[in-house]
Parts: structure tokens; C-alpha cells; sequence
């Protein structure tokens, strides 16, 4: 695995990424040292939940604010 | 990682023919292990599988099930139990796998020169050393079923298993845990809801927009100016509204309503309200009071029951009309009955005549009949002389003739006479149609001069009454234009303040829609920042994705360069052995090839096992090309490169009769690459091919000999195996 990090963080830094993609690489590299691929995913699924939360936020918070739809009258 | 272990024994007991415990001594050298089939050789190479993985594969008993088809039934614990020992360098390894026909799992100890283990952190450790079921076949024991499976089995088990065996199972789980999707899924909704949440946004304000300059526009259309649309005009026109209500409301009694002070836009809208229920309230109340629905009632009725006096006179008058003429023509009803009455008794006058005559005829017609049968001289009465001739012809010339010619008038007479009784019945009935029409338009002439002369409060007759009637609409029709003149009047003023409160309304509208866009626009701005937030997450998770694509990426390269680096590094093996054991016309080399393939996000590598022609650059599956006997050959070469550069391998191999569908020349090749084979590993070599066990005990010579095991038989303890050094 250590042969495996070095490797993809070598590839990585050749193509030139950006310090946040090497330390991602860190962080999921340890996840999996830690739990294997299972901590790995539960990490990247619990980053996806914080971004999509602070967007559901803001997304709430805009659709309340919003002028109301208008009902259309019904014609009896 | 441990890589040298070899076999050193193991002993077997209640396994399949092996009844009592029987210890099979290796000691780290190669073996051979022949005999007929059936004699117990696979069922020792079986006992060395079921004690690693607790599985034998071409019984595949898992130990999930409760089968125990392969224990022993002479044994009379019912238990199998089988001790594997092996050599390392340092130390040995002992590993115990026991279990009893009526349980379902087996017991596993195993004892490493580290310390003892056993159950599942002992089977661990022995994936660890061996891998997999599956690898151990692929790499370490080549089973005489699974000689071609490596070349025909799934794609992508195949590439599972190489993967493994390369040891890139942990960069698969790596590839598969990172779940790009996932993140590209969740990037395209959250960029969807900004998006729908940008259109609701300038829908709104573009709504907004519409309506207040369709309020304007109907604002203007009603003749007000620009300058006009603000709050103190419209104040000043409610207050004014609000004064005429007043004095309407009085006026029509209908109670003195109360509105809020105009302080605000939304007042003079809750009192424009107001004033237009109140105004609806006085045209009710000036319409009930102003009594035209009581005139055009009364001068609809006069107006109808004229109409049907007149009818019913027009009626009276044609009725009579006709009775006359009928009573001209054909005569009273007394006068016709009169001429019925005789018309009837000359009827049977001529019927009494007629039938006198049909009397008389009968009696001329017998006496003509006698006397033409015979010639009297003397009357048959009188006694009168006769002459027969002459009476004869006077009967039939004179009476007779006579006769029928009264018979004839008297049936015309009745004819007559009858069509005159029909006629006559004809003309009585038209004149009693007649009469009863006009009684009817008398009695229907009767009842409307009743109901009109109530109506005028009359008592006059016929036409009179009809002219009074006339005089009576035009009175009605004058008093209805006077009420009529009245109620327009007092329309003409609610209308006046329903006309002002129309442009008070659309001014009220104006301002309203006016301050409902500002306040949309100022939300917009505000809604702005909001959506920079938004829009900051989407760019988190765009570029999440972009990091994990490109680790992804990274870890893909290493993938298929760590994979690369084994196949290079084995290729000329493979091809040294490929071309020793098969020694194909055409294709003269074997290679692995590797690709990457893109499964639901993830790459991974793809694995193809090729033969080439390298001087024409020709190429083919194997699999699809070769012979049984070529595949098997092929299948050989690269088990036997594969074992030698694994992860996982260790330095001993089991072949279980490797010389299926070989001609004695390619046994000979198998012998001479197992020779080589055995420098660096090893080998034990199970066969019942009596030509592969002669060349491997003729040519075979690895350094240090080897055991030469021959299974000859059954005990009821178990496999007759005589042992011999060679």
C-alpha cells in the first residue's frame, strides 16, 4: 500500500494538483490504512452531506424569501 | 510477507479412503504421485486444500453446508481431520482443520513460529499467505479440472483474480470506494435546484413587471394621467366616493354604512370594497321600489289576454261562418233527419218489392221449366185448353224479361239511395264539427272576457273590451316610461360613483402593483447573495469531483503500471515456457495484455490472454483459436511463470495430472520446463498417465532427487502407498 500511495501521490504532483487534491489523496490514503474502503466512502460520502447540507441551507432560506406562486382562480 | 513455505507432511485421517490417521511424508522435497485412478492420489492433494480453505473444489463443500460426503463412513467418530505441516525458514507452520459429519463447520487451528491461532484469525492468516480459494488454484495448485479455466473463464472474474494475484486488490477497493458518482450526481442536482431557483427569480420579477404596467394601461384607458396616480388623488376621489354613498344610502334606505379612515392604500381598497356592496344594495333596493317589475307584469298579462280575445273572437266568428254555409247548403240537421227518415222508407219499400218479384220469378222460372220438359194441352190449373209453344215463349219474352227489368231499376233505386244516406250521414257530422267549434270558441271567447274585464275591472263585451284593453296598455305603458325614467336616474348616479371607484380602484392597483415589482426587485438583490452561496457549494462539490477524478485517474495509472511492471517482468517466462511446452506452427509467443475499462465510474483493469505470431505481427485469443490439447499447454505456461512471480506465492507447486490431451512428445516438454520449474520451487506432481510418470522418473532429475509415492490400492484403514527415492 505504501509502494501504492507513493505512486499515485508521484502521478499526482507530476501532473501538477493542486495542494487540496494531494492532501485529499493524504486524507483518503489514511481512511483506508485506518478502515479500508469502507471508511474511505463513509468520509467522502459524510464531505459530499456537509457541502449539500450548507447548500440545502441556502436553498431553503432562498425559497422562503421568494414572492409566493399565485394561485390561479378556478372557474366554478 | 511470508513467501518460502514448502510442504513437509500431512497426515490424514477419516478424509474420503483415508480411514485411521496416515502421515504422507514430503520433507520439502518434490514429489510424484502416481497410480490408477481411483487409488487415493487426488484425495491427498484434496486433503492439503481442505486444510487451508476448508473447501475441496470439485466438491466446492463449503463450509456453509452441512454435507459430509467426503468424511470417511468406515470412521467411527465421524470425524475427518487433516495436519498440514509446513517449512519456512523461519519456523514451521502447522495447520489442523477437524470436523464432524453432523456439524457444519470445520475447526481450524493454526500454529506459525509467531504463536497460535485458530477459527477466523486463523483463516485470515492463511488468505494472507495464500490468498484466495480461487488463487490458490490459479497460482499455487493447478487442478486437473481447472487446467483451461484461467483461458475461459469470465472476463471479469478473470480480471478480479489476476488482480489479486498481482496484488491490486486494495487499489480495486480504493477505485470502487471512491464513489465519483456519487459526487457528479450530487453536483448535478444541487446545480438544477440553483438553476431552478434562478428562473423562479426572474420569473417573478418579470410577473411583477407585466401586471403593474397592465395596471397602467388600464389606468390610463380610463382616462387618467400619469401625474393623476398617486395616493393623495386617489384619497381625495374616496373621500368624495365615500360622501355620494352617503347620501345614495339615505336616499334609498338601505342604512348609513361606515368606512376606515383612507389613511393607507390598503383602506381605500377595504372601503372601495365596501362602497361597491353598498352600491349593489341600492340598485337592489331602487329597482324593488320603483314597481317596473309590477307594471310589466300587469301589461304582459292585458297584453296576452288581449291577444286572446282576439283569437278567441276570430275563432267565434269563422266557426259561425262556416255552420252557415253548411246549413245553406245541406239544410238544418232537423231538415236532413226529415229527408234521412224517407229516404229509409222508400228503401224498404223497394226491398218488399223485390222480393215479391224474386217470388214471382221463381214461380215463371218453374213453369218454364215444366213446360219445356213436357207438351201440355190443358192448363195443370184451370183446365184451360193452352197451346205449350205459345205460353212457353209469352213466359219467357213478356214476364220474364219484364221481371228482370223491374229488378234491375229497383237495385239502382237502392243504390241510390244509399249513397244518398251516406252523404247525408257525411253532412251531419260536418255540421255537429261545425256547432262544437263553435261553442268551443263561444266558451273560450267567455272565460277571457271574464279574465280581461277583472283585469280592467270592466264589464264590457266583445270589442268594446277590446278597445278597452287598449286603453288600458297605453296607460301601463305610460306609467312603466315614467318609473323606467325615474330608475334611470337613480342609476345614473350610483353608476357616477361606481365610475369614480373604478378609477380609485386602478389607481389603488397601480400603486399597489407599483410597490409589490419594488419590493420583488429589492428581494432580487437580496436574493443575490443567497444564490452566491449556492452557487459557492456547487463550485465545493464541482471541485471535489474534479479532485477525486484526478486522484481516481492517478490511482488508475498506477493500477495498470503496477500491473504492467508483473506481466513484463513474467512475459519472458511465460513466452520461454509457452514455447518449450506448446511449440504452435503459427503463433510462436504468449502474452498478457492488459487494458482499462471504465465499470459504472470506476476504471479497472482488463486482462486478455493473447498468442502472437511476433514476425507478422498477427495476434489471436487463445481461447477462441486454439486446440484443447494447444490451450492446455498454454494454460501451463503461464500458471507455472504466474506461481514463480506472485504476491502470494510460495515455493511449492501441485500439479494434479497436468498431462490431460498432451501427445508423449509435448509430456516430454511438460517434463523438461518442470525440471526447470523445480529449481526454484517445490513440486508435486500428481498423474495416473503411466507415460508422463516413465519420462519424469527418465528425465524429471532435479537437484536433491525426489519422492516417488505409488498409490496401489485400498485397506479398509486406508490408500496402499508404497514410497520410493529417486
Amino acid at each position: 500500500m505504501v509502494g501504492l500511495i507513493d505512486l499515485v501521490l508521484k502521478d499526482l504532483k507530476n501532473s501538477g494538483a493542486d495542494p487540496e487534491t494531494l492532501g485529499l489523496w493524504k486524507s483518503i490514503s489514511m481512511w483506508y490504512e485506518e478502515g479500508g474502503p469502507d471508511v474511505v466512502e463513509e468520509e467522502i460520502t459524510k464531505k459530499i452531506k456537509e457541502i449539500k447540507t450548507i447548500a440545502r441551507k441556502q436553498l431553503k432560506e432562498t425559497k422562503e424569501i421568494m414572492p409566493k406562486k399565485k394561485k390561479k382562480k378556478t372557474k366554478r | 510477507m511470508i513467501r518460502d513455505l514448502v510442504i513437509d507432511s500431512i497426515t490424514i485421517e477419516g478424509l474420503r479412503g483415508f480411514n485411521n490417521a496416515q502421515t504422507i511424508k514430503f520433507d520439502g522435497a518434490h514429489a510424484l504421485i502416481s497410480g490408477k485412478m481411483g487409488t487415493g492420489k487426488s484425495s491427498t492433494l484434496c486433503a492439503i486444500e481442505w486444510a487451508l480453505f476448508g473447501d475441496i473444489a470439485h466438491i466446492r463443500c463449503s463450509e456453509s453446508r452441512t454435507q459430509a460426503e467426503f468424511i470417511n463412513a468406515n470412521k467411527i467418530d465421524q470425524k475427518a481431520r487433516v495436519l498440514l505441516k509446513l517449512k519456512g525458514s523461519d519456523g514451521d507452520y502447522v495447520i489442523q482443520r477437524e470436523k464432524h459429519a453432523k456439524k457444519r463447520d470445520s475447526y481450524l487451528t493454526f500454529s506459525t513460529p509467531n504463536g497460535e491461532l485458530e477459527g477466523d484469525v486463523a483463516a485470515n492468516k492463511i488468505y494472507s499467505i495464500f490468498g484466495t480459494f480461487e488463487d490458490f488454484h490459479r497460482a499455487i495448485f493447478l487442478h486437473q479440472e481447472a487446467v483451461r479455466a484461467i483461458l475461459t473463464e469470465n472476463p471479469e472474474e478473470r480480471d478480479m483474480a489476476l488482480d489479486r494475484l498481482f496484488g491490486l486488490e486494495r487499489t480495486r477497493e480504493l477505485m470502487s470506494a471512491i464513489p465519483l458518482r456519487l459526487v457528479r450526481k450530487e453536483h448535478e442536482k444541487l446545480d438544477y435546484a440553483k438553476t431552478k431557483v434562478e428562473e423562479r427569480i426572474k420569473g417573478a420579477t418579470k410577473q411583477a413587471e407585466v401586471e403593474m404596467n397592465k395596471a397602467k394601461k388600464e389606468a390610463f384607458e380610463l382616462g387618467l394621467k400619469r401625474e393623476e396616480i398617486n395616493f393623495q388623488t386617489c384619497r381625495k376621489r374616496f373621500e368624495e366616493i365615500i360622501k355620494n354613498i352617503l347620501s345614495v344610502a339615505e336616499d334609498c334606505n338601505v342604512g348609513k354604512p361606515s368606512f376606515l379612515e383612507p389613511s393607507s392604500e390598503d383602506n381605500v381598497s377595504k372601503g372601495l370594497k365596501k362602497a361597491k356592496e353598498v352600491i349593489k344594495s341600492c340598485r337592489m333596493q331602487i329597482t324593488a321600489s320603483s314597481k317596473i317589475d309590477e307594471l310589466q307584469r300587469d301589461r304582459r298579462q292585458i297584453n296576452e289576454a288581449k291577444k286572446r280575445l282576439e283569437n278567441a273572437l276570430t275563432e267565434l266568428k269563422n266557426a259561425t261562418e262556416e255552420y252557415e254555409k253548411m246549413e245553406k247548403n245541406w239544410g238544418t240537421i232537423e231538415q236532413m233527419e226529415k229527408q234521412e227518415k224517407a229516404l229509409k222508407k222508400r228503401e224498404q219499400e223497394l226491398k218488399n218489392e223485390r222480393e215479391n218479384i224474386d217470388s214471382t220469378s221463381r214461380l215463371v222460372a218453374d213453369g218454364i221449366e215444366v213446360l219445356s220438359k213436357q207438351e201440355l194441352k190443358k192448363c195443370p190449373i184451370c183446365e184451360t185448353k193452352i197451346s205449350s209453344k205459345n205460353v212457353l215463349s209469352r213466359l219467357k219474352t213478356k214476364v220474364s224479361v219484364k221481371l228482370e227489368a223491374r229488378l234491375s231499376k229497383i237495385g239502382d233505386e237502392r243504390n241510390n239511395i244509399r249513397e244518398k244516406l251516406l252523404q247525408l250521414a257525411d253532412n251531419r257530422k260536418g255540421i255537429s264539427k261545425a256547432i262544437t267549434k263553435m261553442e268551443e270558441a263561444k266558451e273560450e271567447k267567455h272565460e277571457v272576457e271574464e279574465e280581461l274585464g277583472k283585469m280592467l275591472k270592466s264589464k264590457l263585451k266583445d270589442k268594446k273590451l277590446l278597445e278597452e284593453a287598449k286603453e288600458g296598455l297605453s296607460r301601463l305603458n305610460k306609467d312603466l316610461k315614467k318609473a323606467e325614467k325615474a330608475l334611470n336616474k337613480k342609476n345614473e348616479v350610483l353608476q357616477e360613483i361606481e365610475d369614480s371607484a373604478d378609477i380609485c380602484r386602478a389607481i389603488v392597483r397601480v400603486l399597489d402593483k407599483e410597490s409589490e415589482y419594488e419590493k420583488i426587485k429589492e428581494t432580487f438583490a437580496e436574493e443575490d447573495s443567497q444564490i452566491e452561496i449556492l452557487k459557492t457549494q456547487i463550485n465545493e462539490m464541482s471541485a471535489l469531483f474534479t479532485r477525486l477524478q484526478r486522484i481516481s485517474d492517478a490511482i488508475a495509472t498506477a493500477q495498470i503500471n503496477l500491473a504492467r511492471q508483473f506481466i513484463d517482468k513474467g512475459e519472458k517466462k511465460i513466452s520461454d515456457y509457452y514455447s518449450r511446452l506448446c511449440g504452435h506452427p503459427y503463433y510462436n509467443s504468449v502474452r498478457i495484455d492488459i487494458d482499462q475499462r471504465n465499470v459504472k465510474g470506476v476504471q479497472k483493469n482488463t486482462y486478455n490472454i493473447k498468442a502472437f505470431n511476433n514476425r507478422e505481427g498477427k495476434e489471436t485469443l487463445i481461447s477462441t483459436r486454439f486446440s484443447t490439447g494447444q490451450m492446455n499447454c498454454a494454460a501451463l505456461s503461464i500458471f507455472l511463470s504466474l506461481s514463480s512471480m506472485l504476491e502470494r506465492r510460495q515455493e511449492f507447486v501441485i500439479l494434479d495430472d497436468p498431462s490431460q490431451n498432451l501427445d508423449p512428445e509435448h509430456k516430454k516438454s511438460l517434463v523438461k520446463v518442470l525440471r526447470d520449474v523445480a529449481l526454484e520451487n517445490q513440486v508435486i506432481i500428481a498423474t495416473q498417465d503411466t507415460e508422463l510418470e516413465e519420462e519424469i522418473n527418465a528425465s524429471f532429475k532435479p537437484k536433491g532427487g525426489f519422492t516417488h509415492m505409488r498409490y496401489e490400492g485400498w485397506t479398509k484403514e486406508g490408500p496402499i502407498i508404497k514410497i520410493s527415492k529417486m
